[in-house]
């Protein structure tokens, strides 16, 4: 008892900011301090009215659908490849992929931002996606790891045994066994990078994130607009979450239907 | 295993690219000068030596470090808890998307959130008054290292409450519940049983949120006063403002350095206490 | 060593769109006929549409005042936002300069961008149609800090100054600087993280400002010695304009040691009485000016655009949005009252006659150099 009610003190502490910067994008006045002004919808109506941040927007949704589709591809291939792998194998992955971990983003930043000036490359879009790439792969890895280290390697070769080729397993076995896992995976790193302002900030050149916006729009003036951006992307997430978790409810249903037919 | 290797090619090349060759470029850039916003190659180890010398670099470094090492152990005593509940007696999905939830709101605007909760006529004032407690509004909640490490507790204690469930669930439920079954408390069952067989587990968490901590240096550059001052943002001003990359690359450097210094330091901590054991951990499965 | 070599390859490839234009036009001039004319302009006129990336501050690109404008000529612009001055040639340290057309800087660093970073493309003044004499005020038309080697190095833009800014309902009108050191205002009151305003004014509070940018170290000292006090007494160094007025609105702090009184129509916004007083010790002058970066790949465009930003009826409107001067004579009498009363417009001369704050050299013997005071700044800022 005494360690449940801890446990939603911690969480009452970590939702009460979200709480403040839900309410306060309702706020009449511009400010964003008590006492409070009043309720409206007018910085909302700002949002819909804004080109440069719906053009922000779509720059950071389209940077984070390309790192999320890339560290996909990359990671599930790296996760795959860490169940076959004997043990040197697995010590250089994770050195390689996790590493960055362990190091502050300020460091990957400006890393890749000497590459990229070495190598005359001009930051752009591509330059972000790269290195929210560095970013989200090996936390990507991280994650599959965990979930596939209960991974069960002999229904592959179970699948290989009754002459299935290498192809119709993957298709077959180990896609559907692991696709919750990708899809959860996907997810935070479409995250990671859709919040990522730190080593953005290094690489972006020109080119304006809708975090990069949030603080460029900050060095002018603070008003609510920014709780209204912020309470959107959250509700947005939500949205996200719940079908993650509806997808992962609906596949254990499915799942223990299906054992219990056979 | 040659599919593995193939299947590990993508990853392992896009991070050689990416991520250890630019670190070899800086580790070289470490040892050029700057000149009127001009990069020469070089080789001195002026940077290096400059930054050791500079009371600058050690007040600002020190700061880091503190801010670091406070906030990731009021992280990680927050975080167990949160662990513990959700590894053994509870697998609430609710919480754990509750927790996520918080981890994918705007990190600049919830600094502006703990800004109105901390600030003259915030939240925490206004209830203090009310209640009596205080007669003015208490200044130093805002601008001070109280405020960097309570927004930096909450910006870091989602990813290290994962980091704790992940390291938790690699104890067998049996271990706990035989603890219990012995008579044993939660926090009892936790010290005795959990603790040393997760300590490195435990360990890692606590690295991984201090060098993000200490890294981080939006959060005290907002709220931090002349306290927020650190050495990750002298680095980013080298590389933004005074145009001495080679020094920013140097100083970057130094910061690992440290960081893995402490990481030792910790560990060596960890063992002269017995809490950090050297074998494999018993409920653990080997590999 | 790589570096000097792209600098000249770009010059070069400067020199020979010049070149190319001056012989058609040159054409033109021998009386060819209409069609040679008509063949000599028309190139410029196709290329003066395309995508224009500006470098600016918040609120200076021009977005709203050249709507028209970019609509007709099908010019697209990309703003890059700075918060100070180094977000400009922070971009150009490395070997990868982003392709900016067009950058917006203040007087001060003209020495550094032009002669010691190379970083300036020069402005072909025939193509500024309302570069003249007659439009802009004597103290900006072809003045030595953006004219010189008889080049148009910059274009000035806009100016104004920073000064004291005070809750008027909360403390009388300061008349110095150092009134804003009374124990009463311990812990309410705010500097600005900005260089170019806050050294100048650490310089006069010492009563160093005539010597400004050229202080020995010594001076330095004393003058940081002296600034540190201010320190002292502030809450919060402020990171940009935004966060100022956050923290007025708030009532975190009730006074800004040196800043852009700007901010009054946001804090205006949010019902907070804001005003600005003339410390005796002067406010800090600026001027910005646009620049050409060597990057630059629309250059005809990023000319249209500064003979845009010139044009009195544009200059009023952004003086007006972003509460600063105009450099166009002929745009003051198109300012609304408030604006016009502003600043004694008349009396322009004796504004300038202390001169433009530059900044301090970037290599010296006798004075302290530009690093030496940004590692002073650093010190300053963590408290030291």
């Amino acid at each position: 008892m005494v360690l449940k009610l801890v446990v939603w003190s911690i969480l009452a502490f970590l939702l009460m900011p979200l709480v403040i910067i839900v309410l306060f994008s309702f706020h009449a006045s511009p400010s964003l301090s008590f006492p409070f002004a009043g309720f409206s919808l007018r910085w909302y109506a700002e949002v819909l009215g804004n080109a440069q941040l719906g053009s922000a927007l779509l720059k950071s949704l389209t940077v984070a659908g390309f790192t999320a589709l890339i560290t996909l591809v990359l990671g599930a291939a790296a996760s795959l490849a860490w169940l076959r792998l004997g043990h040197r194998g697995r010590a250089l992955l994770e050195v390689l992929c996790l590493t960055p971990i362990a190091l502050p983003g300020l460091f990957v930043g400006v890393s890749l931002l000497v590459l990229f000036a070495q190598a005359r490359v001009q930051l752009s879009t591509v330059t972000i996606v790269i290195s929210h790439v560095v970013l989200a792969l090996p936390i990507l890895i991280v994650a599959m790891r965990a979930r596939l280290a209960l991974f069960d390697r002999s229904l592959e070769e179970a699948s290989r045994d009754l002459g299935a080729s290498q192809m119709q397993t993957f298709g077959k076995v180990t896609l559907p066994l692991i696709a919750p896992t990708l899809i959860a995976s996907a997810i935070l790193a479409f995250a990671v990078s859709f919040d990522e302002f730190v080593v953005t900030s290094f690489v972006a050149g020109t080119e304006t994130t809708l975090p990069m916006y949030i603080w460029s729009m900050m060095r002018r003036t603070v008003t609510p607009l920014i709780n209204a951006i912020s309470t959107l992307a959250l509700v947005f997430s939500v949205a996200i979450l719940f079908i993650a978790w509806l997808i992962g409810h609906l596949r254990r249903r499915s799942a223990v239907a299906g054992r219990t037919v056979s | 295993m040659r599919m593995g290797g193939l299947l590990a090619a993508p990853a392992v090349l896009y991070m050689v690219v990416f991520f250890v060759v630019p670190s070899l470029i800086l580790f070289v850039y470490s040892f050029w000068t700057a000149a009127s916003y001009r990069i020469v190659p070089d080789f001195v180890f002026s940077n290096y030596l400059n930054s050791l010398m500079s009371p600058l670099f050690w007040k600002v470094t020190i700061n880091a470090i503190l801010i670091g090492l406070v906030t990731a152990s009021i992280t990680l005593v927050l975080a167990v808890p949160v662990g513990y509940y959700l590894v053994y007696v509870s697998r609430s999905q609710v919480i754990l998307y509750l927790i996520l939830i918080t981890w994918f709101s705007s990190y600049l605007v919830r600094i502006y959130a703990w800004r109105t909760l901390l600030g003259t006529s915030g939240v925490l004032n206004t209830i203090l008054i009310q209640a009596g407690i205080v007669d003015t509004p208490v200044g130093v909640f805002l601008f001070s290292r109280f405020a960097v490490a309570i927004t930096l507790i909450h910006i870091y204690l989602p990813f290290c409450i994962l980091l704790v469930v992940s390291s938790l669930s690699e104890i067998k439920k049996d271990l706990v519940d035989a603890a219990r079954d012995l008579g044993a408390s939660p926090l009892g069952a936790f010290f005795r049983v959990i603790a040393p067989n997760a300590a490195n587990g435990l360990v890692g968490a606590f690295m991984l949120t201090f060098v993000m901590v200490a890294g981080d240096y939006v959060t005290p550059q907002m709220l931090g006063g002349s306290s927020g001052q650190t050495t990750g943002l002298l680095i980013a001003d080298q590389f933004r403002k005074t145009g001495n990359w080679p020094l920013g690359a140097a100083q970057a450097f130094l910061m690992f350095l440290v960081s893995i210094a402490i990481y030792f330091a910790v560990m060596g901590l960890g063992r002269a206490t017995g809490l950090v054991v050297k074998r494999r951990p018993i409920g653990k499965a080997g590999g | 060593m790589t570096r000097k070599a792209g600098d000249e390859a770009s010059s070069s490839l400067f020199t020979s769109a010049i070149s190319r234009r001056a012989a058609l036009t040159g054409m033109a001039g021998l009386g060819a006929g209409a069609f040679l004319l008509r063949l000599s302009s028309l190139p410029a006129q196709a290329a003066a549409g395309g995508e224009l990336q500006v470098m600016a501050w918040e609120g200076y690109d021009l977005t709203s005042e050249l709507a028209d404008w970019r609509k007709t000529n099908g010019v697209t612009v990309e703003t890059t936002s700075i918060a100070n001055q180094d977000d400009v040639q922070a971009k150009f340290v490395a070997g990868n300069p982003p392709p900016i057309d067009l950058a917006e800087y203040n007087q001060a660093y003209a020495d550094l961008y032009i002669r010691e970073m190379k970083i300036v493309t020069p402005i072909d003044v025939s193509k500024v149609p309302n570069y003249t004499s007659d439009n802009l005020f004597s103290q900006f038309y072809d003045q030595p800090t953006w004219f010189a080697d008889g080049q148009h190095w910059g274009s000035p833009y806009i100016w104004g100054f920073n000064t004291i800014l005070f809750n008027a309902d909360k403390l009388a009108k300061p008349a110095s600087y150092a009134d804003l050191l009374d124990p009463s205002l311990k812990g309410k009151i705010a500097i600005m993280d900005d260089t170019v305003s806050s050294w100048p004014v650490a310089a006069r509070v010492a009563g160093l400002g005539e010597k400004y940018p050229l202080l020995t170290k010594d001076e330095l000292g004393k003058a940081f010695a002296e600034f540190s006090k201010y320190r002292d007494q502030a809450r919060v160094i402020a990171l940009n304009q935004g966060e100022l007025v956050n923290l007025m609105v708030s009532g975190e702090v009730v006074a800004a040691l040196c800043a852009d009184p700007s901010i009054i129509t946001q804090t205006d916004q949010q019902n907070m009485k804001i005003e600005m007083a003339m410390p005796k010790e002067g406010p800090v002058l600026w001027v910005d000016a646009w620049f050409i970066p060597i990057s630059a790949d629309n250059i005809e465009a990023a000319h249209a655009f500064i003979n845009q930003s010139l044009d009195p009826a544009v200059q009023a409107k952004v003086a007006m949005a972003v509460v600063q001067a105009p450099v166009s004579k002929k745009a003051v009498a198109l300012l609304d009252e408030k604006s016009r009363s502003r600043i004694d417009y008349n009396a322009i001369d004796s504004i300038f006659a202390a001169g433009l704050p530059g900044i301090p050299p970037r290599a010296s013997d006798t004075h302290a150099t530009y690093d030496d005071w940004i590692a002073a700044w650093q010190e300053f800022k963590a408290g030291m």
